[in-house]
Order: structure tokens, then sequence, then C-alpha cells
């Protein structure tokens, strides 16, 4: 049952494990900061060191969105 | 510091044309002409009768100097201004006087002559519903009007304008005194050598004919008194008299604007409406905009001077804190190459506005970083391979070629093969493979550039001032501004011998680097050369002195990558030939887009094809290594980490370099993953995946490990911080 529950945590969580804490990310909560704004957004974390995963799709997409908006504030 | 807004307020964009600057009523000719050209003869009408209360009367006074002022008339001939007016009235239908649906006002004013002066004021109070009674001597309305029109043509018009008034006209009533009439306001128009009353008082008014106008200019007065008038009734003092502006700088339209039309003929006594129609779209409906239509951040951000000044005033010095600091971008967007001064009939110099902001933005921390930082850091690799060698043999030296760094970068070749020919010319030529400090400039970070300048002020002065050749024509600005007494030769003006690569008939258009744009003996030297060796030329629309940044200058890609794309496709879009042009910015940036394009240099030396393309951001910083190794014979000391030893297929270095990454800071996040071991693993693709923060930016790699090193599989970056 526990590796049953391990495997589907991978499934969700895009199939990525922490090297340092060999656990599997999770999507938590992460905070962002650009130009003095601070905002928050979910991110998969690891769940004991916070390590984070920002995809290509996101960071070229939303996030670059979002920069250029505060650039331009 | 001069303020933004001083700086544009010389601009005309919106101030009247010449042409309605010389018309007596300020008729708004702008207006009248769009109208006809869509065929609107009743708005135009209208328009006309607005501005001239009895519009057919006043069309046939007017001498019309408009037309002399017309921008057309050294080209074919003026707009034809008086006969469309004509044609105005010929062919309006519409003519019912307005009905101002306004309360009747308690105020009376006394007119005094009933000649067109005094009719115009008249009108123009009663039609706003003012008690207004018309004095004349005579028994008739007119005046001198019956001289010049003796068959009383013009009554009709007048009466017209009158139906829907209550004015009063007291015919053969000639008034002997001011005091015999009971009024809050009078008006004398009484007309050449009248009775002026002698006594001007607050209330009383005078203009006309007795003032020595003619028609048009009696007309005008009277309808300008109309407003003083009404202004004293209201406020009980007398407005101030309006004095013409004669300095006003006049609104000048591009004159490539103006192709030849040639004037229509009317077929009968005036125009058909379908000849007033195609005459009055030979006007081009002057506004300058020439600014807007040449320099590329002005059109992209479809901003006049004034408004851009008004826009960085705020960005730069908000009032408010929290209001958003709109301009930045467009701050950040000026290529610098001046075009907007150089084509502005009154020098207005957009770009001092804009790079004035951008240092102000710049040292109060308000420009964001990542904009320029590339560009700082590319020069601060430029000063660790930079090479200041002395010609073998030689205790002077006369010449200093100055290759600059990004012609090295281009290709070390460059560098190295032009010094090999200078020194065989000119063996007392020392060489500088340094940067510019134009990446500082453009950025706005005055310390740095001054730092920069000095040390190469420093260098100059210790060989003893030698004359600096240069490659690059931004190396030569920079040089000559801020190098005191510095005036740099152009590479091109020497003798270099024979191009290697001859032309065998190619046609070519030559792209002059937008900081050349003055440099005439360049522009000559490099037609010279390639008339030399066989090619011929096909000039482009916007060369040399109208010549356009090539997208590259001011290095504003980053700030905006969508304006920096938009203009080089302008650029390789203006011919079909292949370019040649002297500055390897301005030869990459259009081979990234798939122009052929040779630098003068792969002509003259036989170095690279049309169609070579650019090297990655790596291999420029590479080959600027390589100029060093091949200048001193050292091998070059590149920042290779810990000797990680990353694989990256072409196809990928390249999408790396159109995102403005180095593969040296990859290859620092897959090194930093591998020894800190904090890292992901993908278990569906296998691969490790990585990130750190260098600089502003973050780093993403996706890599696997191979025998000999790390297969990079993806790098992407971003400006935001996380906080993990």
């Amino acid at each position: 049952m526990e590796f049953q529950n391990f495997i589907e945590r991978i499934m969700s969580e895009e199939n990525l494990i922490c090297q340092c804490c060999r656990v599997p990310l999770e999507k938590r909560k992460a905070a962002f900061k650009y130009m003095d704004f601070d905002f928050y957004h979910e991110l998969p974390t690891c769940p004991k060191c916070g390590q984070v995963y920002i995809s290509e799709e996101l960071a070229k997409g939303r996030m670059a969105e979002v920069e250029m908006n505060l650039e331009d504030k | 510091m001069t303020s933004y807004k001083e700086i544009a307020s010389a601009c005309t964009r919106g101030e009247v044309p010449a042409c309605a600057a010389a018309c007596p009523f300020k008729l708004e000719i702008r207006n009248i002409m769009s109208r006809l050209q869509r065929g609107g003869f009743d708005a135009a009408y209208r328009l006309l009768r607005d501005a001239m209360v009895f519009p057919e009367t006043a069309v046939k006074l007017c001498s019309s100097p408009c037309e002399a002022f017309c921008e057309r008339r050294d080209v074919d001939e003026a707009v034809g201004l008086n006969r469309l007016e004509q044609a105005v009235i010929t062919h309006a239908k519409k003519k019912e006087p307005l009905r101002l649906n306004v309360p009747p006002k308690q105020q009376t004013v006394a007119v005094i002559g009933a000649g067109i002066s005094g009719l115009a004021c008249a009108q123009r109070l009663a039609s706003r519903r003012y008690k207004v009674i018309v004095y004349e001597k005579t028994d008739r309305l007119g005046g001198s009007l019956w001289e010049r029109f003796p068959n009383g043509s013009f009554l009709d018009d007048i009466l017209l304008q009158f139906k829907y008034t209550d004015c009063r006209f007291c015919l053969s009533c000639p008034v002997e005194s001011l005091d015999d009439i009971s009024a809050d306001a009078v008006y004398v128009a009484t007309g050449a050598g009248g009775k002026d009353f002698r006594k001007p008082g607050n209330g009383v008014f005078i203009g006309g004919s007795i003032t020595g106008a003619d028609h048009a200019h009696a007309l005008k007065q009277g309808i300008d008194a109309a407003n003083q008038i009404e202004s004293y009734i209201k406020t009980g003092r007398r407005p101030e008299t309006e004095t013409e502006e004669s300095e006003k700088p006049v609104n000048r339209p591009d004159p490539m604007l103006l192709k030849p039309i040639g004037p229509i003929r009317p077929s009968g006594d005036g125009y058909t409406p379908e000849e007033a129609v195609a005459e009055a779209k030979r006007c081009i409906l002057c506004d300058c905009d020439i600014c807007l239509r040449r320099c590329p951040l002005i059109s992209y951000f479809r901003r006049f001077p004034k408004q851009i000044a008004e826009e960085v005033e705020g960005t730069v010095h908000p009032l408010d804190v929290f209001k958003n600091r709109l301009a930045t971008r467009m701050v950040a967007s000026c290529d610098s190459c001046g075009i907007c001064k150089d084509v502005c009939p009154q020098g207005v110099d957009v770009k001092s506005i804009i790079m004035d902001a951008r240092r102000e933005m710049v040292s109060k921390g308000d420009m964001p970083k990542v904009f320029s930082d590339f560009w700082l850091n590319d020069m601060e690799h430029a000063e660790t391979f930079s090479v200041l060698k002395l010609p073998e043999e030689e205790n002077m030296c006369r010449y200093l070629f100055f290759p600059g760094c990004q012609l090295g970068a281009s290709d070390p070749r460059y560098v190295t093969e032009t010094y090999a020919r200078l020194l065989d010319r000119y063996p007392d030529t020392a060489i500088l493979f340094d940067c510019c400090g134009a990446p500082a400039f453009w950025a706005g970070d005055e310390a740095a550039h001054t730092k920069k300048t000095e040390k190469l002020n420093e260098i100059w002065q210790n060989l003893k001032r030698p004359i600096p050749i240069t490659a690059c024509p931004t190396c030569a600005e920079m040089l000559r501004r801020f190098l005191p007494g510095c005036t740099p030769q152009s590479l091109y003006t020497l003798d270099l011998g024979d191009a290697l690569m001859t032309g065998e008939e190619m046609t070519i258009s030559v792209f002059d680097p937008c900081s050349s744009r003055f440099d005439h003996s360049a522009q000559e030297a490099v037609r010279g050369i390639l008339t030399d060796a066989g090619y011929g030329m096909v000039p482009l629309l916007y060369e040399k002195e109208d010549t356009l940044c090539c997208g590259w200058g001011g290095q504003y890609m980053i700030a905006n990558p969508t304006m920096s794309k938009s203009v080089i496709e302008d650029r390789v879009a203006q011919s079909e030939f292949t370019y040649v042009t002297y500055c390897t910015n301005c030869r990459d940036t259009f081979a990234q887009s798939g122009k052929p394009v040779f630098h003068i240099l792969d002509i003259l030396l036989g170095l690279n094809s049309a169609d070579k393309e650019p090297p990655t951001l790596t291999a420029r910083r590479e080959n600027r290594e390589q100029v060093k190794k091949m200048l001193i014979g050292e091998a070059p000391v590149a920042d290779e980490g810990d000797g990680t030893v990353l694989f990256i297929e072409q196809q990928l270095a390249e999408k790396l370099s159109r995102d403005w990454i180095l593969e040296s800071d990859i290859k620092k996040v897959v090194s930093d993953c591998e020894k800190t071991g904090r890292k992901l693993y993908d278990i569906k693709t296998d691969c490790f995946i990585g990130h750190k923060k260098i600089g502003n930016l973050t780093y993403w790699v996706v890599y696997r490990p191979e025998e000999k090193g790390y297969r990079l599989l993806n790098a992407y970056c971003h400006r935001m911080d996380v906080l993990e």
C-alpha cells in the first residue's frame, strides 16, 4: 500500500525526486520576489529541504509575463 | 539640466500647418481637406461657416495667402485652396444656419456700421442671443462691399446667416455720439475714414476697415470683436489683445511624402465635385510625423516627442511612488542612433531625453538590472581579454589600430589579418584590442563608462596620442566623443590593398551603420572598395545620412526583444540584394535573421561568404579569447570553472544563444549541482535537473551524465527570485 502511494505521488508530482533528500516533490506554496514585489505560487517542492522545480514552460510563460509587468511598474 | 519637457517643447506635432498659419481666418484647413477628400462638402461648409461667418462672401474676399505657404508649391503646384473653398460653397447642400439652443441674454450690444466687419460681429453675438442693434448711416447693408460687388451678390449670404437671429438693423441711422445710444458694449466699425468717436472706453471696441484692414481682415476683426465683447460682458474686463505669433515654428511634413501629383484643372468655371475631391487629395494634411516614420522607438511606442517627455518625466520623477513607471521600457528601448534629432525640422532630440532619463533611472536603481547586465559582463570579458601590442622595432607608433571587441568576437581573423595588412603598409601601428565603453554608455551606467573612458584615455596618452584607426563606427564615435582631442580615422579610408573577393558583377546594397551617419569619408571609402572590386551597387532608401540602426545599437534587444525583431525585419526588407556593411554588429544581426550579408572585411580579406551564420554568444567570447592568443601567442585563460565537460548539440547551443545564455554559466550550474548534490532526478526522462542563481538570473539545466562528461539536454533562465 505504501509503495502504491509512493508511485502515485511520483506520477502526480511530475516524477521528480530530490536527490538530496531522496523524496518526491510535492506541490507547495513558494515565495517569489522581483523588483521589490513579493508574491506566491504553487511549485513542486521537496517537502524536506524545500528545493523547488520550475519548468521551462512556467519560466518562459507566466513568469516571463509577470516579470515584464513588474519591470513596467 | 534642461528638463525633458523643455527639450520636446519645440516639436510642432499637432500645431497648425503653414497654410493655416497664414490664413486670416485661421481656418482648420487640415480638417476641411480631410472632409473634402471623402466628398464631405456639407461638413466642409460647416467648418468654413464656423470660421468665416459669411462663408460665401469671405471666400470671394480672400486673397488666399495660404497657397503661398503650401508645401507642394516647390514640388508641383500649391493645392488650389481657394478654388476648393468655392467648390464647397457650390456643392454643399445643407447650408441652413446653426440655431444655438441657448437662453436669451439681457445685455445689449450696439454695432455702428453695417459693413462686413460690423455684420460679422453682430451675427456672432446675435446668434448667441445677445440683444444686438446695428446702426447704419446708409439705407443698405454691406458698407464698402458694394464697391467690390456692385450687384449686391453678397446679400443672400448675409441674410441667410441672420435668418435665426433677432438682430435689429437701424438703417439710415447715423450715430453722432456714443452718448446717444444705450448699450453694454459698442463695436465701432464705421469703415475706412469713418468716425471713431474718440472715446475709447472699457466697453467700446473698434475694428474693420477703419483700422486700415482689407475686407477679409475686417471680417475677421468683427468675429474677434464679438468674442472680446462677450468676454467683456461676462467678466467686466477687456480681454488682452492676442498678438500674432509670427515666430511660432511651422508644422512641416516629411519631404519624402511629397510625391508630385499634377494639379487638377477645373473643366468649367469651377471644380465639379469629383474634381474637387481629386484636388483635395493632393493635400497631404501636413502634420509633422517624420520622427514617427524613421525612429523605431517613436514608431513602436506610437508617441510623439511631447508625450514621450511627459511620460519620461512621470517615470523618472513620479509624484506618487505607487504610480506605474510607464516609460521604463521605452527608456530602455532607444538605440541611441540620433535619427530623431537628425530628421526633425526643429532638431528635437528625443535621444537625449531618453538617454538622460536612462542615466538618472540607473543611478537611482530604478532600471531593471537585467536589461544591461549581459552587456556590462560582455564589456568586462572584453577587458579581461584585451591586448595592447606595440609594433616590433618601433619606438613610436603613429597609428593605433582599435578594432573593437565585437569585431574579434565575430571572427578573430577580422582583427588579426587586418592588423597584418596594416603592418605591411604602416609598420608604426600598434593595436589595442579592447572595448570602447559603448555598453556602459548605452546602459546608462555613468560610473562604469567614466572608468572605461579614463582607462582608454590613459593608454592613448601614454602612447603619445597616436591616430586611432577604427574598424567599428561605434568605437569611432565613442573615442571621438569621450577622448578629448581624439580624431579617429576609419580603417576603410586607408589603403589596405586590393580586395580578395571580387564582385564578378554581383549586385549588392551598402548598409551604412547608424554611427557612421555623418562619416562621409568612410561611406565613400567602402563604396570605393566595392566599385574597385567589381560590385554593382543599388542604394537603399535609407542610406548615408539617412541610414537607420540595424536593431543592435543601444543594446535594447534584451529589454525589448519584440521591437528589436521588428526593426531587424524592416531593415532587411529594404532591399532584395545582399548587403555589405562595415559594422560587425549589423552583419551578425542581419545574418541571424537569414539575410545574406558581407562585412566589408570579408570582401577585402576574402574571408566569409554572405550566408555565414553568426557565432553564438559563447562562440563570440571564445573568438575574442582566440584573438588574444593569436596576437600575443599565449593560451587564453578562459573561465572554465572546475573543468566540467559539457556536451551541447549545435541546435541547443543556438537556442541558448537566442535566449542570451552563455555556456560558461550553464557549466557553472551543472558543476554546482554535481558538487553539492543539490539537484532533482526526473524518473520519466532519466535525467537531472538543477538550478543556480548567477548575477541577477536563475539558470536551470537539464542534463545527463555521460562517460566523459555531461550531456546538456536543455537550459533556460528566469529573472525572478524563488525564495527556497
